[in-house]
Order: structure tokens, then sequence, then C-alpha cells
């Protein structure tokens, strides 16, 4: 425990993860006032009509489409907990930094350990908090442009769990980019294999294969972060399975990254 | 008296493109409780190779290494409890200040701030605590690494070139810092090829070339490895007149730096002062000329074969 409380503060010192939280705020608020200056003058009607405007706060998840204004920041959060974790991880490896902690908790395994837990309870947390404040920049264009129609207990429930899956696989992003940037010590790596993998490899196989889709990054990660089967993908996967699959992506690939850290030797600047 | 490092058969190699460079080869070493030690070598011959796998840094890759009587890696946790260490230049978070730096550290042990503010005191750093790392020079960084090294209050101190980056007054205070360290009954082990740093600070050393262990022992014993020179160091007011005295005499002279040095037997110094008297000229210092351990070092290294130029340190 007190060493996953030290590697959590060693995360948060990083002045990369310190300038993603700045960027994701001021983004936020940004959302929130052209939000707010976009519904202004405008009727509850013509609001309505809209179904991305965040000033009817029924729009901010619409359980049964399994969309809604949220899903604008499930991407950005994504990215950012993947960068975040890929640069906590790779700058360890730049400065040098893993040698001097070595030298204070030599079982590999458990630094590696506390170092993902640590990655993934802070991008859980981060991840949760940015979306409560995305959504509270909304609340003046709700209150004085817009409307709560429609807002009850299975509202605030249904948006309770998207929120919760969204910082989940927030933290399964960062877990995955520390792996990345662990096996290969350094950040750019785990950054430029993710974005080949996701954009090139797998937008080829998407083209060449369809039939293989379902197994992608990409419509895995739709399918859990919106909880319903994807209709446009051949033989789609349920949630729950897709929820598997990327459980045990990520586990070969932490295992790898451990098996990796745990072997290899250690030095200065490598 | 018992070992704090206990080194057998060590023999670390690496391979890269297919080329197999071998870094320590077959290294016994055992390092005695309390008192400096000082790891020489020239660039390349393995020092910081040796520090990684005792520190379980690096794996060896045959021969067995103890620390603190554990053996490693296995027994590491409960050794590193009781070690610091600095291995190469100290790395630090740069964006934070040094006190910050300390306090992170220090909570993996749980490790309290008023021990923080000591090791700063200790190594001169207090007045430039709250400074950002970044803005610390190499010297500065340097005393930071050695108040990380301290925070646990070891028993053994391991330090990879400690005075890299130092001025020669950083350097005098480090010299003073390790005795006092020994003194208090701590065991410090020093690599360095810095060999003014190490003859005056060291109570033992040994030498390391090429990957090996060509000598080890207390700094007299190395050094009188070497042997005497059978010559001795006079200082007189009048160097030329000195000199051609005891040209005169038929004693072999030459002048080196602001003395003489002269061709004899420390025992017969006598002959020397007595016929400079009859010159008239009073020797104000006379001394034997003995090997220095930077001699011995060169003279060692460089019948191993061992050149810095075609060595390059081994980074893993």
């Amino acid at each position: 425990m007190n060493l996953l409380m030290t590697e959590m503060r060693r995360a948060l010192h990083r002045r990369a993860v310190q300038v993603l939280i700045a960027i994701a705020v001021g983004e936020c608020l940004l959302a929130g006032v052209i939000a707010y200056l976009t519904s202004a003058g405008k009727t509850l009607t013509e609001l309505r009509l809209r179904q991305d405007s965040p000033a009817v706060m029924a729009n901010w998840w619409i359980a049964d489409d399994h969309l809604g204004v949220l899903s604008i920041a499930m991407f950005f959060l994504f990215l950012g907990g993947f960068f975040g974790g890929a640069t906590v991880a790779g700058a360890e490896w730049r400065a040098g930094t893993i040698t001097t902690v070595l030298t204070w908790e030599p079982r590999r395994l458990r630094l590696h350990g506390a170092r993902l837990a640590s990655g993934a309870v802070l991008a859980f947390v981060i991840s949760f908090g940015l979306q409560v404040v995305f959504l509270a920049c909304f609340v003046p264009a709700v209150v004085f442009n817009g409307t709560t129609e429609g807002v009850d207990g299975s509202f605030w429930f249904n948006l309770g769990v998207v929120v919760a899956r969204t910082s989940v696989i927030t933290a399964a992003a960062a877990i995955l980019a520390m792996s990345l940037a662990t096996a290969a010590r350094n950040t750019a790596f785990a950054v430029i294999a993710m974005f080949a993998w996701i954009v090139v490899i797998e937008g080829l196989i998407r083209t060449l294969k369809p039939s293989l889709s379902s197994w992608l990054w990409g419509e895995t990660v739709t399918t859990v972060t919106s909880w319903s089967r994807l209709d446009n993908v051949e033989l789609a996967r349920g949630p729950l399975m897709s929820a598997v699959t990327l459980a045990a992506y990520l586990a070969v690939i932490v295992g790898g990254a451990a098996i990796s850290f745990q072997r290899r030797d250690i030095a200065t600047g490598s | 008296m018992t070992n704090v490092i206990e080194i057998e058969r060590l023999r670390k190699s690496y391979r890269r493109r297919g080329e197999t460079t071998v870094a320590v080869d077959g290294l016994d070493l055992t390092v005695p409780e309390g008192g400096v030690y000082g790891f020489l070598g020239p660039n390349g011959s393995g020092k910081t190779t040796t520090i990684r796998c005792v520190l379980g840094l690096a794996r060896p890759t045959k021969g067995v290494v103890r620390l603190l009587g554990r053996p490693v890696p296995e027994g590491l946790r409960d050794a590193v409890r009781r070690t610091g260490a600095i291995v190469e230049t100290p790395a630090l978070f740069p964006t934070i200040t040094a006190r910050e730096n300390l306090r992170l550290l220090a909570s993996v042990d749980r490790i309290g701030r008023r021990r923080v503010d000591e090791v700063l005191e200790i190594v001169g750093l207090p007045d430039r605590a709250d400074d950002l790392v970044k803005r610390y020079s190499l010297g500065m960084k340097q005393r930071l690494g050695l108040a990380a090294a301290l925070l646990k209050d070891p028993d053994l101190l391991m330090l990879d070139e400690p005075a890299n980056g130092l001025d020669p007054a950083g350097m005098r205070e480090v010299r003073q810092l390790l005795r006092q360290l020994a003194d208090d009954g701590r065991t410090v082990f020093v690599s360095s090829h810095i060999l003014a740093e190490i003859e005056s600070t060291c109570d033992r050393v040994a030498i390391l070339a090429k990957g090996r262990l060509v000598t080890h022992g207390t700094v007299e014993e190395v050094i009188s490895t070497a042997g005497h020179r059978a010559s001795v160091l006079v200082k007189v007011d009048d160097l030329d007149l000195g000199m051609w005295a005891l040209r005169d005499a038929r004693f072999v002279t030459e002048q080196v730096n602001d003395e003489l040095r002269v061709d004899v037997p420390p025992e017969r110094a006598a002959e020397v002062t007595r016929v400079l008297a009859a010159a008239g000229q009073w020797v104000t210092e006379l001394r034997p000329d003995r090997f220095s351990l930077e001699d011995v070092f060169l003279e060692l290294t460089s019948a191993s074969d061992v050149s810095g130029a075609e060595l390059e340190e081994v980074v893993v």
C-alpha cells in the first residue's frame, strides 16, 4: 500500500500528467462556454431537435441509443489515459529514475505491479473527475437556456454507470500504455506502436478481412464503452464477450511487459 | 571481520549484434566491513557493471554475489534496506525540488521528513533544497544523490564515481564526508578513476582491468607491490648548485619540479646531505621517492594491455 501511494505521488509529480489534466479542464470549460453560447436564445423545441445539445440534460447520456454528449469526451479520455500512462512509464526510463527506485525496492514485479496499479487508480480517478467537470460545465446552459426534462433516477443511474465504465477503460488504456512503454523502455514506442496498430493495421484488417473486425481493439472498445452489440460489424460480439476479449488482450501485454521488466538488465538511460 | 560484499567468479557478458562483449570476467572480490574501500579501474574496466550486478540491476552471466551476507537477487530486499547507492549519475525527477525528490524516495521506506532535512544538511544543500533539480549543476546533483543514498542511514554505501562533476573544493568535502561516514562505523564502497581521491581517502583498494581483478589490499600493500624506487627527493635553495654538487660527487641526479631526484637508496641519504652541506646547500626537505597509487594503477592496468581508448564503458 505504501509503495502504491508512493508511485501515485511520483506519477502525479510528472509534468506531463499535470499538463494533460490542465488541458482537459481547459477544454471542459471551453465546451461549457460554447454550449452556453450556442444554446442561448434558442427555444426548447429547437434544442430538443438536436440530440447533441448539452443544454438538454437528458442528452448527456441517452441509454436507449448508447450515445450522448458524454461520448465526445470518451475518445479524448482514452487518448489522455494512454498518453499519460506512456509518459509516466517512459519518462522513468529516459531520466534513469527507474535505477534509483530499484535501489530502494529491488523486487521488480512488486514495483511493476505497484506502478501499474497506481497508474490505473489515477487514470480511473482523473477520468471520473474530468467527466464530472465536463458535465458540470454544461449546467449553466441547462439552467439558463435548456431543460432537465426527462431526467429521473434511471437517467442518473445510467449516467453513473457509463461514467464508471469510461473510467475503467481509461484505466485500461493507461495500463496498456505503461506496459508497452516499460517493455520498450520509452514513451515514443508505446504511442507510435498503438497508433500504427489502431490506424494502419486494424484499418487494413477491417478492409481486407471484415470477418475479423469483431476481434479488433477499435470494435471491442466501442462495444464495451457503449455496452451494446455493434450493428455494422460482421459477427459482432456482445459487450460481455468484448470486455473479456479486452481483458485478455490486456493480460497478455501486461504479462509480457512484466516478464521483460523482471528479466532484463537495467541501465541508466537505456 | 564480516564481509559486506562477496563476489565469486562473477562473469557478465552481453550479446549485441551477434558479438559478445565481456564486461566482467571471473571477478573474485571480498569487501570487509568498515572503512572506505576503493574500487579502481579505467573506463570500461567493468566497475559499474560489477556494481549493477551487486545491486541486482544486472543479472550475472555466471558467478555468485552476496550483499551484506544475503544472496543476490534472492535476499536483495533485506540487503538493500541497509544499503545506500548511487549508480552512475544520480537520477532524480528534474521538475521537482530536491527536498520533494528526497521525500518521495523516503516514503518508499517510510522514512520521516526530519531525516530528509538531516541529509540535506549533511551534504551541504539546505539552502538550495527547494530549488528544482533541473537547475542544479552536476556537482549539486552528485551531492543530492549522496543525500538520497544516506537517507536510509545505511550500513553500506555504494557510490559509483561520486566525485564526478565536483570542483576541487567539492571533491575535498566529499572525501571528508566519506571518511567521516566510515569513521562512524559504516562501510563505504566507492568506485573511481580519480586516484588522488582514492589514495587519500581509502583504507583498502581493488584495481580492476579488463573485467578482472589485478590487485587488492590496503593502499600501502598495493603500493608496495610495485616495489620501492632506489632514489630520494631533496629540496635545497639553489637547485642548480645542488645538482652540480651531487653530480660532481657522482650521484645520478635530475630536477623534478622544485626538487632534485637523486638515484640513491634512502638508507644512504646521509651521503647526499653531506655532499650538499659541503657545497653550502642546506637541505630543507628530504624524503624517499615512493611510488604513488597512480603509478601502480598505470603500471598494472597498462600491463593488462588495457587502454582507455580501446575500451568503452559497456552500457547495458
